[in-house]
């Protein structure tokens, strides 16, 4: 971590913060309602409520366990790409693909010019905020990702659905960095995938990135950072989040 | 010259009905432990039936099973072998999809049959279909292997003996050796070997040539023996430009390559000529934009001319299991379309006068 950073930010954190990615595993009652809204027997108020229920357990939870920076865990959504892709325009969702073993999900088409229509997570990080004195840290997926996790029917070509999620992305930063955010989180986990296209991926978090007063973190998983190394030290943010453990930690 | 309509191996196991959804919720309930093992063999069965049905609905002169069975393109071939254990989840190259990765334990060796029963079961099932107008003799089956380089490339070893790659890779390649003689027994007249990991990895080119040469020399020994097969290698996932001269140089009798990767590939293959036949993978199988039908036509007559052995195939970039259903069968009809569109201009262009 940029202690430096933190400090200019107002942060007093210990000399190694604990964290965590950004998801905590969904109540059985929540599971539930979230089906049950999907067949409308329960109100979008009603699966809200107990999405609130879920987070203050999970806020909670963190404290007593000493975390250091917090997640609001994430209650409110399913799929990482897909929760953005269903609420920005420009988007459809397709029939299901698989991801692996016995698990599906809807993949996200990009079949139109890609708007930011209002802030997105900005009232979830705030409310998890209120219910704690540590940080929380702001949470989106990063423009790579989510171009390299959906279809284009529209873009020409990948770097250019990439640009145009990039400035999308931004203004969903910038709206959490006015609402008091401190410390955002943009996971890139599919950077590695195509080290050619590294440069595509820094271009685009730095529109994510420059200019804006926050800690930013990017995060990413299931990689084989060493194709990407060093080059991905030229991202535009102050902390890198790798996960190691599915290599049996040869990656460190 | 004929132009052959293939499938690049997978299809989607899934659609958004509740009919389509039958190996879904099988596989769920046997993890609960409500349905039996021999549920989930009937519900995999009538998947396959239903993504033969849809090739060959579609077009498709020479189908595959659809790869319905399998996990994921590693674990189901190097999971049936001795001293081979399933590991954790790794991403599948560039794909948003995922394998789990193999652990020798020792050298890795075929104890049984690996894919022939599922080829069996997937060529009785085209046998028991109807021929559809315009196709009689002309449907054919075959069976997918992952090659061993792939394999031993996306493998690693607790054993130091099996720690070199080359040792790896010689060891799956004794066992599929041992298949593709197995499947040529079988009756199959065509296999498709999958490297993908060659085009990722190009500085181990001696080790998966060797290894490949194992298929290839089985290959022939089978033709000797009166069960003549054909073994097409597929590549895919990465830019086919800077291995395409060595690539065609192959002891194989069909070469897939992967257009969606480089533009200049067509320019590059009508260049240099193809001295076998080649499969074409110019529709991308893992984006739902359909193609236009016109643009791809030019391309496919383009290199036409230039490949040798009297035969192309025109299939999607790589396998469909990444596309939704409707999205898949839509891309194996634009194959259709594509070939009627160059035989249209092939029979304009024999009408000229001289």
């Amino acid at each position: 971590m940029s202690r430096e950073k933190l400090q200019q930010l107002g942060m007093d954190l210990p000399l190694f913060p604990t964290t965590s990615v950004g998801s905590f595993p969904k109540p059985d009652y929540l599971v539930k309602a979230r089906a049950d809204f999907n067949k409308g027997k329960i109100t979008a108020p009603q699966l809200e409520e107990l999405e609130r229920k879920a987070t203050a357990f999970w806020i909670a939870k963190q404290e007593e366990l000493g975390i250091d920076v917090l997640v609001d865990g994430e209650m409110y959504r399913g799929d990482m790409v897909a929760y953005f892709a269903e609420r920005l325009p420009g988007f459809t969702t397709s029939g299901v693909v698989r991801s692996y073993g016995n698990r599906y999900y809807h993949k996200p088409i990009v079949t139109g010019e890609v708007r930011w229509p209002k802030p997105i997570t900005v009232d979830w990080w705030k409310y998890a905020q209120s219910l704690t004195k540590k940080p929380v840290k702001g949470m989106l997926t990063g423009p790579y990702t989510v171009m390299d996790w959906s279809f284009n029917e529209f873009y020409p070509d990948r770097k250019a659905t990439c640009m145009a999620l990039a400035a999308v992305i931004r203004k969903e930063v910038e709206a959490l960095v006015a609402a008091g955010c401190k410390i955002v989180q943009i996971d890139e986990p599919a950077l590695s995938v195509r080290p050619e296209e590294l440069a595509i991926a820094i271009e685009a978090m730095h529109v994510v990135t420059d200019g804006l007063d926050a800690y930013f973190i990017t995060h990413a998983c299931y990689g084989a950072f060493e194709y990407i190394y060093p080059g991905m030290l030229d991202m535009p943010v102050h902390n890198f989040d790798l996960e190691m453990s599915n290599s049996d930690l040869h990656m460190i | 010259m004929a132009l052959i309509l293939s499938s690049s191996g997978s299809y989607p196991r899934i659609g958004d009905s509740p009919e389509l959804q039958v190996l879904r919720r099988t596989i769920a309930a046997v993890d609960r432990g409500e349905r039996t093992p021999a549920d989930l063999s009937d519900a995999e069965a009538a998947m396959t039936r239903r993504a033969v049905e849809e090739q060959v609905r579609a077009g498709i002169e020479l189908v595959t099973d659809g790869l319905i069975r399998w996990y994921d393109p590693v674990s189901h071939l190097a999971g049936k072998l001795s001293n081979t254990q399933i590991k954790g989840l790794l991403r599948f190259f560039d794909t948003n999809t995922y394998f789990r990765q193999p652990v020798l334990t020792g050298r890795p060796a075929r104890t049984a049959p690996m894919v022939v029963d599922e080829y069996l079961f997937a060529a009785n099932a085209l046998g028991s279909m109807p021929t559809p107008d315009g196709k009689a003799g002309r449907l054919g089956i075959k069976p997918v292997l992952t090659g061993p380089y792939t394999l031993a490339k996306l493998s690693i070893a607790e054993d130091p003996v099996m720690r070199p790659l080359e040792a790896r890779a010689m060891a799956f390649a004794e066992a599929l050796a041992a298949e593709v003689r197995a499947l040529a027994e079988a009756g199959a007249q065509f296999i498709q070997v999958d490297e993908p990991a060659i085009l990722k990895y190009p500085q181990d080119w001696d080790v998966f040539a060797r290894a490949l040469n194992s298929l290839a020399i089985v290959r022939q020994d089978a033709g000797r023996q009166g069960k003549p097969v054909k073994l097409a290698l597929c590549v895919y996932f990465n830019d086919c430009v800077p291995l395409y001269a060595k690539l065609s140089a192959l002891p194989v009798d069909v070469l897939r390559l992967d257009f969606t990767y480089n533009p200049k590939l067509v320019d590059v293959v009508s260049a240099a000529g193809a001295p076998m036949p080649l499969a074409l993978g110019l529709v991308d199988g893992r984006n739902t934009r359909l193609e236009d039908v016109a643009t791809v036509a030019r391309q496919v007559e383009k290199l036409l001319p230039r490949i040798a052995g009297g035969v192309a195939f025109l299939s999607t970039s790589s396998g469909l299991e990444y596309l939704p259903r409707e999205k898949a069968f839509a891309k194996l009809q634009l194959l259709g379309k594509i070939q009627a569109a160059v035989e249209g201009q092939r029979a304009r262009g024999a009408q000229q006068p001289a």
